[in-house]
């Protein structure tokens, strides 16, 4: 599937370097569902700003360090 | 695949099985048949239950196989699944008002109720087909 938004993340390294937090740890803390989560990764969907600042602040990073929209 | 984009690829295949079922209830008498001895009411009124009914069925046997999530805690609707609603709903909405001309302009020509009665339920039927098949293809290629 192609992606559906044009605004590129780096939820997985993130996750990564979180000591392996997995896509469900982090739906718990942004409060959505793991689904979603996926699909945020995957580019198929652009989180809302408040569940973009939940997933900044869950890696405790500024939201540029998560998301990037290309020039 | 989240709980609701199971509920939702059952709610399409159960409307597509209440349409095959109710065509093939009507359809048949037209050949032989006069319209206006065609008992159709009951039918739509069962079709239109039997929907609902496999929906919630279908809801709650979906709920008990898939209770996942951290600690047991069921997995509810969160904000993209709102979005995917909204957007199908938007665009259903705009074909089902479409769709409601032809039995307008049925009802003005004084055209019989059988036809406009199946007319509105069709649009209603398809209305929803079309908000589910959207659902599904958002969920799976994203917004």
């Amino acid at each position: 599937m192609g992606k559906a938004t044009k605004i590129t993340n780096d939820i997985r390294r993130l996750r990564f370097e979180a000591d392996e937090m997995t896509q469900a740890e982090l739906a718990r803390q942004v409060d959505v569902t793991r689904q979603t989560i996926i699909a945020i990764e995957q580019g198929r969907y652009s989180p809302s700003l408040e569940v973009a600042f939940k997933i900044a602040r869950a890696f405790k990073v500024p939201l540029e360090a998560v998301f990037e929209f290309p020039a | 695949m989240s709980y609701l984009e199971k509920i939702n690829i059952s709610a399409l295949i159960g409307m597509a099985l209440i349409i095959a079922w109710y065509a093939s209830a009507i359809v048949p008498q037209l050949d032989n048949v006069p319209v206006e001895e065609i008992s159709y009411g009951k039918k739509m009124i069962i079709a239109i239950i039997a929907h609902v009914v496999f929906v919630i069925g279908a809801s709650i046997l979906i709920a008990i196989k898939d209770r996942n999530g951290l600690n047991g805690k069921f997995e509810s609707g969160d904000e993209r699944d709102r979005r995917l609603e909204v957007r199908a709903d938007a665009i259903g909405g705009n074909i089902l008002s479409a769709l409601i001309v032809p039995s307008l302009i049925m009802l003005m020509m004084d055209v019989q109720a059988f036809w406009i009665a199946n007319a509105l339920f069709l649009s209603l039927a398809l209305t929803a087909m079309l908000s589910f098949v959207i659902k599904a293809i958002d969920y799976r290629r994203g917004i």
